[in-house]
Order: C-alpha cells, then sequence, then structure tokens
C-alpha cells in the first residue's frame, strides 16, 4: 500500500516537473505573450480534491532573428512578466478542471539613437486571458501515465489600453488579452523506465479565432500553434521530500498571423529550446518548481524580436 | 474513452496542417509605357506643373511648369539621356529640372511635392483624389483632427516603439561603374532594384530603397546640406527633406507609429511626429510645421545608371548587420490584400499596391500610373 502511494507520488512529481505547455498557447506574433496555462504545478495528481496554485513567468526578449540568424540589435528589448493564478478540482480520480487567470505587465523599451542614449519605454499591465480545461487522465499501463486536456481561453484581457501622451492604442502584442477565443488542446505522458528514471513527453496544439482591432477596422487572427516536448527526470528522494531534475527539449512550430484575411509578415516559425526543471515536493501538500527555457535553434518568418531566455517559478498548494 | 492513437493522430495532423513556407516576392519591372519619354503638362490648384516620365523606365517627375510667372511649354527631347525635355524657349532639362543647355543655363524648375508610391497610400490620404484620365470621386470620409492631432486618430496606429527600427545617423558610399566591376565581386544591388537618387547643387548621391526598407530614414549631408532620406515599406512612399535649423539640423528617426499605414518620423528635439507623405507636423510641440521637401528621384538602378554612368551609391556597411538583399516583408509589396492598420479610405479603382506617381499641389492631389507615360 505505501509502496504503491509513492509510486504515485513519483508520477506526480515527474508529470510536474517536466511538462509545461504553458506557451504551447503563446501568441505567434511575439513570444512576450501571457502564457495561458499552468501545466506545470496544476492538474496532474490523482486524488480527488481541489488545488491552488501561483506561477510568476519571466520572458526576457532581446534577440532580433532573421529567419535564423541574430541579428545585431542592442537597442531594443521587451520584457513580459504574468502572475497566473489557477484552481484545479478534480471530480474524481479521472476527470477535473482547471481555471487560470494570468495577470500581465509587459515592458518594451528601446534605447534612443541619439547621443543622450535616452530611453523608451512603454508599459502596459492587466488581467489577460482567462483559459478553463477540462482534463482527463489515466494509467494506460502499469508504467504509462497520460492526460489529456482540453481547454477555450476566453477574451477577458483588455486590447485597448492606450498610450496617455499620444492617445493612441498600444501595439496589438503589448496588450494584455488578444480578443480571441481559442481552443486547446493538451496531450502529456510519462513512461516510468523505474524507481528513479522516467521518460516524459507532451503536445499541445492551439486553434485560434479571429479578432477585431482599431474599431472593428482590421480583422486578426494570431497564428495556430503546435508545440512537442520530449525528454527525461530523475527522482532524487530526500527524507520525506522529493526532488526532481529533468532536462527537455520544446519544439514549437507557428503558422503566420492573419491579418484581414491574409498572413501577416514577420509571424510565425520554429523555435526549438532547451528546458531544464527543478521540481521539489515538500511533502503531498507543497510543491515548488523552478523552469527555464533557453533557445537552441530558431529558423523564423521574417524578422522577429524573440526570446533571449524564459524563468519560471511556482508553488503549488494541495488543499 | 479516449484512445491514445486518436489523440497521436491529432496532433500529427495538427502538425501537417500548421507548417507553412516563407516568401519573398520580389516585383515584376513594369513593362508598360513607353521607353522614351513623355510629357503631361496641366494645372492642380492653381499652379500650372508639368510632369516628365517613361513607364519602361520606371520613372517619374514632376515640377512646377515655368520660372516664376512666366509659364512655359514643354516637349520630349529626341536627344540621348541625360536631357528628357525642352521648352520652346530652347531650353534643355535632365531629370532634376535643370536646365543643362539653353538660355536658362543653370536654372532649376522648381520641384513640387510629388513622389511614387502605393496607389492605397495616396488614396487613404486624399480620399476621392483625382486619377489621370479618370477623375475624382465624391466621397465622404472623416478627417476631422482629434486628441491633440491634425489628423484624425481612428488611422493612426502604433506598430512598435521609437528607434525600435533604426535609423542611420550617417551614410558610406562607394562609387559604381559597371564596366569596372569585378565579375566574381557580385553587387548588392540588382539592375532592378528601385533607388533614390537626391542631387544638390550638383552634388548626387544614390540610396537604394533596400537598405531603407531596414532603416526607413537616413540621416545624411550633401553639399553641406543637412537631410533625411526616408521611405516607408508599409507605402512604398519615400521623400527627402531637409533637416531644419530651427531644429539645430537634428536627425530623424523611426516613431513606430503610422497614419494610414505610413511611417510618422519623429525629430530628436521635440520628439514630435511628422508624416512622411507631406512632411507635415501633426503631433507634439512643432505641430503644423512643414519641413522642406528635397526632390529627389526614384527609379531602377539600372535606369539611374543610364543617366549616370558611375553613381556614387550608399555602401551596404552600414555598421549595423542586415542582409540588404532580402525584403524584410515576405509578400506585402506584391500581395494586394495585405494591409495590417486601418486607411481612411480604400480605393478600389486600382489594385492597392500598384505603383503611381502622386503629385500633391496645397492639398489637393492626382496620380498617375507608369502606363500614362
Amino acid at each position: 500500500m505505501l509502496g504503491c502511494a509513492t509510486n504515485r507520488i513519483k508520477v506526480l512529481c515527474i508529470l510536474l516537473s517536466v511538462v509545461n505547455m504553458n506557451d504551447a498557447f503563446a501568441q505567434a506574433c511575439c513570444t512576450s505573450s501571457v502564457p495561458m496555462a499552468n501545466n506545470q504545478l496544476d492538474f496532474t495528481r490523482e486524488e480527488v480534491g481541489l488545488s491552488i496554485a501561483v506561477d510568476y513567468d519571466y520572458n526576457y526578449l532581446n534577440d532580433l532573428v532573421s529567419e535564423n540568424v541574430r541579428l545585431d540589435d542592442r537597442l531594443r528589448e521587451r520584457i513580459s512578466h504574468a502572475v497566473l493564478f489557477s484552481t484545479t478540482y478534480m471530480i474524481d480520480s479521472s476527470w477535473g478542471v482547471n481555471i487560470t487567470l494570468p495577470y500581465s505587465i509587459k515592458i518594451e523599451s528601446n534605447t534612443s539613437l541619439s547621443s543622450s542614449n535616452e530611453r523608451f519605454e512603454n508599459k502596459v499591465e492587466g488581467i489577460a486571458d482567462l483559459s478553463v480545461f477540462l482534463k482527463y487522465q489515466s494509467r494506460l499501463t502499469r508504467k504509462l501515465f497520460t492526460v489529456v486536456s482540453l481547454g477555450v481561453k476566453m477574451p477577458t484581457g483588455a486590447i485597448d489600453h492606450q498610450n496617455g501622451e499620444t492617445n493612441i492604442l498600444y501595439a496589438a502584442d503589448l496588450q494584455p488579452g488578444t480578443g480571441s477565443w481559442d481552443g486547446l488542446a493538451i496531450l502529456e505522458g510519462v513512461y516510468q523506465l523505474n524507481p528513479r528514471w522516467s521518460l516524459t513527453t507532451g503536445a499541445g496544439y492551439t486553434l485560434t479565432s479571429t479578432a477585431s482591432r482599431f474599431n472593428d477596422q482590421v480583422t486578426y487572427n494570431f497564428g495556430n500553434t503546435l508545440q512537442v516536448l520530449a525528454g527525461g527526470a530523475y527522482t532524487y528522494q530526500m527524507r520525506a521530500m522529493t526532488l526532481s531534475p529533468s532536462v527537455n527539449l520544446r519544439i514549437r512550430h507557428s503558422e503566420k498571423d492573419i491579418s484581414n484575411g491574409t498572413p501577416e509578415p514577420n509571424t510565425g516559425g520554429f523555435w526549438s529550446y532547451l528546458q531544464p526543471a527543478v521540481q521539489l515536493n515538500i511533502n503531498n501538500k507543497w510543491y515548488l518548481l523552478v523552469n527555464t527555457q533557453i533557445p537552441i535553434y530558431r529558423q523564423l518568418v521574417g524578422t522577429q524580436l524573440t526570446t533571449t531566455f524564459r524563468v519560471r517559478v511556482g508553488a503549488k498548494y494541495v488543499l | 474513452m479516449i484512445k491514445l492513437n486518436t489523440i497521436l493522430t491529432f496532433f500529427a495532423l495538427a502538425f501537417l496542417v500548421s507548417c507553412s513556407q516563407s516568401e519573398n516576392t520580389v516585383p515584376e519591372p513594369p513593362k508598360v509605357g513607353s521607353q522614351s519619354f513623355k510629357i503631361i503638362q496641366e494645372n492642380i490648384n492653381g499652379k500650372d506643373i508639368v510632369v516628365v516620365g517613361s513607364g519602361q523606365r520606371n520613372i517619374v517627375t514632376a515640377f512646377e511648369a515655368g520660372f516664376g510667372s512666366v509659364t512655359l511649354q514643354f516637349e520630349p527631347t529626341s536627344d540621348f539621356i541625360p536631357s528628357v525635355m525642352k521648352d520652346q524657349r530652347g531650353n534643355t532639362y535632365n531629370i532634376f529640372g535643370q536646365v543643362i543647355e539653353g538660355p536658362d543655363m543653370g536654372k532649376s524648375l522648381k520641384p513640387v511635392n510629388a513622389g511614387m508610391g502605393f496607389w492605397f497610400a495616396f488614396a487613404s490620404r486624399y480620399p476621392g483624389m483625382e486619377l489621370h484620365g479618370e477623375g475624382t470621386l465624391d466621397v465622404n470620409v472623416n478627417t476631422d483632427p482629434d486628441n491633440d492631432w491634425l489628423v484624425p486618430t481612428q488611422y493612426v496606429a502604433q506598430g512598435a516603439g521609437f528607434d525600435a527600427i533604426q535609423s542611420l545617423q550617417s551614410a558610406k558610399f562607394e562609387e559604381y561603374n559597371v564596366s569596372q566591376l569585378d565579375p566574381d565581386d557580385k553587387f548588392y544591388l540588382n539592375e532592378n532594384d528601385l533607388v533614390i537618387a537626391v542631387n544638390i547643387d550638383g552634388e548626387e548621391r544614390v540610396y537604394p530603397i533596400s537598405i531603407l526598407n531596414w532603416h526607413e530614414v537616413i540621416n545624411d549631408e550633401i553639399a553641406g546640406v543637412p537631410i533625411s532620406v526616408t521611405h516607408c515599406p508599409l507605402t512604398g512612399t519615400s521623400k527627402v527633406w531637409r533637416r531644419p535649423e530651427f531644429l539645430d539640423e537634428t536627425t530623424f528617426g523611426v516613431s513606430g507609429f503610422l497614419y494610414n499605414s505610413n511611417l510618422l518620423a519623429f525629430d530628436r528635439v521635440t520628439e514630435s511626429f511628422w508624416t512622411q507623405i507631406e512632411a507635415l507636423c501633426v503631433f507634439g510641440d512643432l505641430k503644423s510645421e512643414q519641413l522642406e521637401v528635397i526632390p529627389h528621384v526614384e527609379t531602377t538602378l539600372a535606369t539611374w545608371t543610364t543617366f549616370d554612368i558611375s553613381p556614387l551609391i550608399m555602401s551596404d556597411d552600414t555598421g549595423i548587420i542586415r542582409d540588404y538583399t532580402k525584403y524584410p516583408y515576405g509578400d506585402y509589396r506584391t500581395n494586394h490584400a495585405s494591409i495590417s492598420y486601418p486607411l481612411a479610405y480604400d480605393d478600389d479603382r486600382l489594385k492597392r499596391k500598384e505603383r503611381v506617381f502622386c503629385v500633391e499641389v496645397g492639398g489637393t492631389a492626382k496620380a498617375y500610373r507608369l502606363s500614362d507615360f
């Protein structure tokens, strides 16, 4: 009985530590968009009940990339901060619901080309888009555990923040919301090789819809996005605590955005990241996690400002 | 119970559907109009102007049609370039409107605010504008300014931040001579690439659009005159203006704001916004101020080298790593449907991205197709 519970905790640890599909839902125009799901620390418990989690996501974008070449550009940077509040309720051992609400702060700053080196800064913050997932988890075999999530992202975030000085709307990718209803699908799996080592994989797809901009004069559709993640994890038991370092390869493909029915230049492409993470399970109530993303190779459409590195820190409490 | 293989199939199909290719379509050189030069002479908003161009050579320019109060009659020359037209007084003119032979030798016709660009750019800025041979349209569009702007802000959009697109603060030039080029040393421009030629007091410089597509504003100096050479890749329009003394000849940058999809430049003293098409301040401390427009000629490198066999062309050594052989906006310049920002008016008399020549006199504008010449 005790052994079975220990194994379940290990599976839970591994899932929590390795699967981070949050920016499977990142909009293609710019990777600074707010992550809309909190899958690192949210749903993979097997027990019936309620859990709550808070994550902080820091996305630093300072790489101007033309196709696969990083250009010389030290003037422009963007920083996206997001705090994600999420709660998961498991109705029974298989079915559950997750709700995630992000609060976003995006800062775009450029160094002036004038001799003063003045900094121009745009800062936009607010509640971003709410997402709701229906989850189904299942142990397909003794060693293989899977989770399927289907969800919807709702346009609860504002898309009409204006620059107070010019009274002009900020650029769409600085706005906290996207204005669109999007469909989300995630599949995750963990294969337990032995009590300490496991293989992990996941895939997520975002199906976007059209939103309007500029008082309905322009329609905009962020590109659909597919992400695939694969790697491994090691579980180290320290008395009551469990430490799980992991490394994953994450690849992401985004279609071009569509503006007024035609593809938007400089959107979409292929990204790959190395994703090291560490999960600490303090006990069966508290979980902590640190996760980073480091770009390895990018093949973008045109020229885009994209992620230099990304860090995520989270905590989860099971009630 | 959801089957695992069903889910995997879904993701595999989704991946295949989501794969797409980038595009970098190069526009075809025009096969319209004539090789020889043609003259159109008329009155716009009370001013007599002369428009001279050749459709197949991809070059059009315009001037006031005379000196002072004297209106002249022009006709194309049958001589070889650089002369393009002559008047009844026996003067022969080059493409910059300078008298290169005749009784008024040394004089120049006064340029008007004119240039090439995508049709939609001019048609949205001057709703219902006259199109040569087709007249005007009676349209009702809100052009009332609001929110401290000189233009309606519903057509102003922010695409990026100040200096996110890097303007250039200086330029290097190299002499280009086809006959002296080393065949192994490939020049970064092709003969169909568009260039902007500027001539001030006999000093001439050539600025490639392929560099301006990436930087939009080049701050430079010709014959001691401080200028900004500007080009908006979204509207295909170019303008050259004098950097004014009242701003200490400051440089201009790319604000990231657009009006009718057209570049709004900003000056580095007051950070006011200037419309590129009109060289007019529309927001900020200098609202309503007008910059002095410097005449330029936009054409292909092939055509320009028939005017000047060894021009000084801006070097691609800008100090910034960019691939100037690539167009940075995919198929935007050839895809007529691709418009990303709001327009005051969308005139369907021509395809949106057709390059036309627009003359503006006192707020009244008229467009000419390359096939008119």
